[in-house]
């Protein structure tokens, strides 16, 4: 090989490089999924709080979760995208910790260690790290989310009579209104 | 030299595949700029090198490739870059920018 060939070829792969592709391409039905998830376990707590009829916990907190699941493997398989890039990857990668770290401190610490009434406080705190490490890297929308949800987390503290309320809230300003904007947006973040 | 790496369509793909975890063959040839013919051809040296993987699947009952560069293919590139590097340094330089600094960069 020549001198010539070879620099036209790391030309080449310099330039491809230096344009790679650093988007995000997360389907907004599941964040908009879970945010609705969330939203409305914390809304029926208020609800009930409030002195509304509420059904128990368990009748509806394990349907919801499988739903959301559910309908989160069947949009990403059914993502037409044509490339999955290290930060899709890596998305993919914090939000199954996020879900799996507060699934498990739920299923094994509540009533345990953690009472109930807080528990919804560690499912807030591991989405909101992971909207905010996702966000920081890749997505604007992601990181306000992540904002608004630890802003929430912080706030329902302060307002004991209105905390599943605050929390609910922080569920829908820090997951459904991003998946709208990127919905909107197309999809891409 | 890697000799699948030589082929500028083969370096290119690699290079391609480097950057994100997986890519489709439509997206491929969006980047790469080049037939299908050509394309199917040198993807298949470099499934047949171990330099690339190569999945079928169906989405929205429409079939999808999805190639994804292996670890053989990603040390080779890393070589090929330094075998570059080489031969240009081998010399008096080129004239215009040194893409071996760039690459640095």
């Amino acid at each position: 090989m020549n001198k010539s060939t070879a620099h036209d070829d790391l030309a080449v792969v310099d330039r491809i490089l230096h344009a790679a592709d650093r988007t995000l391409h997360i389907p907004p039905l599941i964040l908009v999924t879970w945010g609705l998830c969330g939203a409305i376990i914390n809304g029926v707590h208020q609800g009930r709080a409030l002195g509304f009829p509420a059904p128990p916990d368990a009748s509806f907190h394990v349907a919801l979760m499988l739903l959301a699941i559910g309908i989160t493997v069947w949009a990403a398989g059914r993502q037409g995208a044509e490339r999955e890039t290290r930060v899709d990857s890596r998305a993919g990668i914090t939000f199954g910790v996020a879900l799996a770290v507060a699934l498990l401190l739920n299923l094994t610490a509540q009533d345990a260690v953690i009472p109930a009434r807080a528990m919804p406080l560690f499912w807030t705190g591991s989405f909101s790290i992971a909207l905010l490490v996702v966000g920081i890297q890749a997505s604007r929308p992601l990181m306000a989310g992540g904002i608004a949800l630890l802003a929430a987390s912080a706030l329902a503290g302060f307002v004991p009579a209105w905390f599943s309320g605050t929390l609910a809230l922080g569920w829908l300003a820090g997951l459904v209104v991003p998946g709208i904007v990127l919905w909107r947006r197309g999809a891409d973040a | 030299m890697h000799d699948l790496l030589l082929s500028r369509v083969r370096l290119a793909v690699i290079a391609e595949l480097v950057s994100v975890e997986w890519a489709t063959f439509s997206d491929l040839q969006r980047s790469v700029k080049t037939t299908n013919g050509n394309l199917s051809a040198h993807l298949a040296k470099l499934v047949d090198g171990g330099y690339v993987t190569e999945r079928k699947r169906f989405v929205r009952r429409r079939p999808q490739t999805r190639y994804r560069l292996t670890v053989a293919g990603r040390d080779a590139l890393v070589k090929h870059v330094e075998q570059l590097q080489a031969v240009i340094a081998s010399g008096p330089p080129a004239e215009g920018e040194d893409p071996s600094q760039r690459l640095a960069r």
